[in-house]
């Protein structure tokens, strides 16, 4: 490798850092080698003792309906609001109903029952009514604005998960890839962030043409771009090196623990490579996956329409990483969250959608989640008196106060005012 | 929304220490091993032949260039040639070396003598729905009217002489930019009407087509900008982004009385502009300092609001500033000085907007001579690519859905850019994804047969040595001006087992993916 790799810190905890996942490595090889899993053909198994989590951001773009998430099937103002589009209460006669979260208000949509297991385990925590505090109900400045993790800032750039991964020293000193997306571009939350890549499919990412050339036209373009100007060196360098990296993996064989499977769609085989990659130990810190299709103006039909069909995916392909990465007494420190930019309306419109409105509904899963609960804030029934503008959920939960308790608990990184610039946060008890 | 300067530009300043602290040292040539260069079996001289009319030594240009492999760009026509046109042909450098760079400036700039009607001829015969009027495509299905739009671009990109203009009409592509799938069919006339029509025409003109277009009304949901319940973004963004620029010397409160200003810009059911009196707030104004009186509802003259404010938008020192400083940005350099946005931005003002007196500035040959490469963005790249090849793109094919497909791997597709400050033009958007870059260059290179083709006669122009070969790569992609060092390293791998077809494409494929064909 290259001096790069000694510009990212010099601080004791890198040291520390480098020099414990050295000596594990080498032990880890020496036991593991007979049992290594064959879609891991050439990789060392070690088994990271990291305090420090690897996080799995999941956006949801367009903004979901937090009330189809997570159905306030106790409020009586819900089922006024939504003539066409309420998902029944558990107590209801017939089968296609809600399932009761607790006793008096919450509960999962049908199609959502792949959480059921994880919540159960107190793993799984829901937040309603969390989103962004500043008023906006466009998509682009939304989404950007929480990525950023500053609203209508136009001196920041980067993302908050770039400056997390900035700030911290690498996991593994030596670390090739430590952050990627699961898309075609490096989303606005993973910008700024050192060694992080766009990604399509992991399973398939290779220099294309003759397989017989191949190592060879990558080592002659691993030569041309070493001399190339920034920060364009450093990308084609990074990519070079991950091309051998992943293809040293066999994703496309790899067998998810516990019987778990994740929905032949784009959002679960993007879960499926995150657990393979995350199993893989190379040194992944932050995976960011993204699952659209949310902006539900019209039919949306919670509960076996469009957005049924959307959160089938959704809590699928996430019951799935569960099974596969967290549950039983497996040894990865791993933190889920996944957001939307915001939630619709209270009241449906005139076509049997809702339209864009303010808070929805966080999911956070992980070992050291205080799960198996919905936390909320100041809830008050939906009533339109308690509304914000008299239409939406109200955020009473910043995301940054999530987010950051994250950051700080579980990614172990202390540095909140880079990260979240401009803002001190309150913790709301989403860590053990 | 927020600016083009926004969205990723400078970090605070806090961050962007660590962020430095992190990121990796700068490319160094110390301790490199590089291969001796093979020699040419064409001196320079002879290859000069190649070109004709070559001038005998060229100025003495600055050491701007720190891309590797841009060292040997010593001909100031040429450097004009790569950054106004989509990539240089044998033809192209031909005709660049002949005229000069004055004479090939003013050969582009005349983009009307530039005979297109074998290249009209194509698009005519396979995505007719690009020529046709907004009414008659409003209920064809939008995947079609997608591909005819994306279609006849990239092939007037890649074949049409007037290369400066379709350059142009990418730059107010972004400029004006507009998101297919918020509007559909009227980003048809928009693309035809409002950009191709004014692109090398006036910008004053060409700022009216727009504010006047249904797709950009739409985009910028300003047809639901209505007296009592306002709509603020089409106002805001046609300051911002359109004309004065964010810096513009605007307030919240300019924003909030252009809007009301446009309300009542709207379209019809047809896909045409109209102007809904009914919507339309007539109390007075006041933008910019400029008071527009209440109106009697009755008048007939709401319109005159914004037709008004246009012509002051057009006429403020701070449009000029901002699209001097635009157009700067696109063709010469990311930094332009002072000096030079203030050289433009006077052209601008003396012609009232002309905007090809504006490039003329811009395109000063010690500024062009002494500006640093430039990255290529996808789209530019794929182009150029298959310009270099010298891609034979097949009209009885009908759809490039390869080349979107390119395009969609690389990150740039076509009108799918969502927020209203277009692709972004800077490095630092782009440089994150550069193995699909690598795989577009090796799929065109090898492209045998299909929807184009680059024919193997075009490899061995010169013979069928090595030395041969790469001289044909030269002359294809590097307009005769390959460094030693890029000769010598795909010298290595041409020679590296037997000179074959594959190996041949393969070559090609690496030089396209070099830093000197990645930038321009």
């Amino acid at each position: 490798m290259t001096d790069r790799d000694n510009d990212a810190c010099g601080c004791q905890e890198y040291n520390t850092l480098s020099r414990r996942h050295f000596v594990m490595n080498s032990a880890g090889a020496a036991v593991l080698g007979a049992v290594m899993p064959d879609w891991l053909p050439r990789v060392v198994l070690a088994q990271t003792a990291s305090s420090r989590d690897i996080i799995v951001y999941v956006f949801m773009r367009g903004g979901a309906d937090g009330l189809s998430l997570c159905v306030p099937w106790g409020d009586a103002n819900y089922y006024s609001s939504r003539a066409t589009i309420a998902i029944p209460r558990p107590d209801a006669t017939g089968t296609v109903k809600a399932t009761a979260l607790d006793n008096v208000l919450w509960g999962l949509p049908p199609s959502m029952l792949g959480l059921l297991p994880a919540y159960q385990a107190n793993q799984l925590l829901l937040i309603q009514g969390a989103g962004l505090t500043y008023s906006s109900r466009s998509h682009f400045d939304a989404m950007r604005f929480i990525e950023v993790g500053k609203a209508a800032d136009p001196s920041i750039s980067t993302g908050w998960l770039g400056r997390h991964l900035a700030t911290v020293p690498p996991m593994k000193a030596a670390a090739t890839l430590r952050a990627l997306s699961i898309s075609q571009g490096l989303p606005n939350a993973l910008e700024g962030a050192p060694k992080a890549l766009p990604i399509p499919d992991p399973a398939n990412y290779v220099l294309g043409g003759s397989s017989t050339t191949r190592a060879a036209r990558q080592a002659w373009l691993n030569s041309e771009y070493s001399f190339t100007e920034e920060p364009v060196r450093s990308a084609a360098l990074d990519a070079t090196a991950t091309l051998a990296l992943l293809s040293s993996l066999n994703i496309n064989a790899y067998a998810p623990s516990n019987g778990a499977v994740y929905g032949n769609n784009s959002f679960g085989r993007a879960l499926r490579s995150a657990a393979a990659l995350i199993k893989a130990d190379i040194g992944v810190e932050a995976i960011q996956v993204d699952i659209g299709g949310w902006d539900t103006h019209q039919t949306q039909n919670p509960l076996n329409g469009q957005m049924a069909t959307l959160m089938t995916t959704f809590a699928g392909a996430i019951g799935a990483f569960w099974s596969d990465v967290l549950q039983g007494t497996g040894n990865y420190n791993v933190t889920l969250v996944a957001m939307s930019e915001f939630g619709r309306n209270v009241r449906e419109n005139g076509s049997q959608g809702t339209d864009h409105g303010r808070g929805s509904c966080m999911f956070i899963m992980g070992k050291e989640i205080a799960g198996g609960r919905v936390y909320t804030r100041n809830w008050q029934p939906l009533a339109r008196e308690n509304l914000q503008d008299s239409q939406d959920v109200k955020v009473n939960v910043d995301h940054r106060d999530v987010l950051a308790e994250i950051v700080k608990n579980r990614l172990g990184n202390n540095n909140l005012d880079l990260i979240f610039p401009g803002y001190t946060p309150t913790f709301q008890g989403v860590t053990r | 929304m927020t600016g083009p300067t926004t969205r990723r530009s400078a970090i605070a300043a806090g961050v962007a220490a660590l962020v430095a602290a992190t990121a990796p040292r700068r490319a160094s040539a110390q301790g490199s091993t590089r291969p001796k260069p093979a020699k040419s079996s064409r001196s320079a001289a002879e290859l000069e032949r190649l070109f004709t009319r070559m001038p005998a030594s060229g100025p003495q240009l600055s050491a701007a260039d720190t891309v590797p492999g841009t060292d040997n760009w010593t001909r100031p026509a040429l450097r004009l040639a790569r950054r106004i046109t989509f990539g240089l042909t044998p033809a192209e450098t031909q005709r660049a070396l002949r005229l000069g760079y004055k004479g090939y400036l003013e050969y582009q700039l005349n983009h009307a003598a530039l005979d297109d009607a074998a290249v009209e001829t194509v698009v005519a015969a396979n995505w007719p729905r690009v020529l046709q009027p907004a009414a008659q495509l409003v209920q064809v299905d939008q995947g079609l009217l997608y591909q005819h739009l994306t279609d006849a671009m990239l092939y007037r990109q890649a074949n049409s002489p007037r290369q400066l203009y379709e350059r142009m009409v990418e730059f107010w592509n972004d400029h004006f930019t507009i998101y297919f799938q918020k509007v559909g069919y009227l980003q048809i006339t928009d693309y035809r009407d409002v950009l191709r029509a004014n692109a090398l025409g006036n910008f004053g003109t060409l700022l009216k087509a727009s504010a006047h277009s249904p797709a950009m009304l739409a985009y910028l949901d300003n047809n639901v900008n209505r007296t009592g319940s306002p709509n603020e973004n089409y106002a805001r963004e046609i300051m911002e982004l359109h004309s004065l620029g964010v810096d513009g010397g605007y307030t919240q409160r300019d924003v909030a009385e252009l809007a009301r200003c446009l309300t009542g810009w709207t379209l019809n059911a047809q896909g045409a502009f109209t102007f809904s009196a009914s919507q339309h707030d007539f109390n007075a104004k006041t933008v910019l300092g400029v008071t527009i009186p209440q109106r009697a509802t009755n008048s007939g003259q709401g319109q005159q609001d914004m037709e008004q404010m246009l012509d002051v938008l057009i006429a403020h020192p701070n449009t000029a500033t901002f699209i001097a400083t635009k157009l700067l940005q696109f063709f010469l350099r990311p930094d332009p000085s002072a000096t030079q946005v203030a050289a433009v931005a006077n052209a601008y003002t003396k012609t009232g907007g002309d905007i090809k007196a504006m490039l003329r500035v811009v395109f000063t040959e010690s500024w062009m001579t002494a500006a640093p490469a430039k990255f290529r963005r996808p789209h530019h790249l794929m182009v150029s690519a298959l310009r270099a090849g010298g891609a034979v793109i097949s009209p009885s094919a009908a759809s490039l859905s390869t080349m979107r497909g390119y395009l969609t791997q690389m990150g740039q597709v076509p009108f799918d850019y969502e927020t209203p400050e277009g692709y972004s033009d800077r490095v630092e958007y782009w440089s994150g994804n550069v193995l699909p870059r690598w795989n577009v260059m090796s799929g065109i290179a090898s492209a045998a047969t299909g929807q184009f083709v680059v024919s193997d006669a075009t490899f061995t122009r010169f013979g069928s040595t090595a030395s041969a070969i790469l001289d044909s790569i030269d002359l294809m992609a590097f307009g005769g001006e390959m460094s030693s060092r890029t000769r010598g390293d795909l010298t290595t791998y041409l020679t590296a087992g037997t000179i074959n077809a594959a190996r041949i494409r393969e070559t090609l494929a690496l030089a396209l993916s070099s830093s000197a064909f990645n930038w321009y």
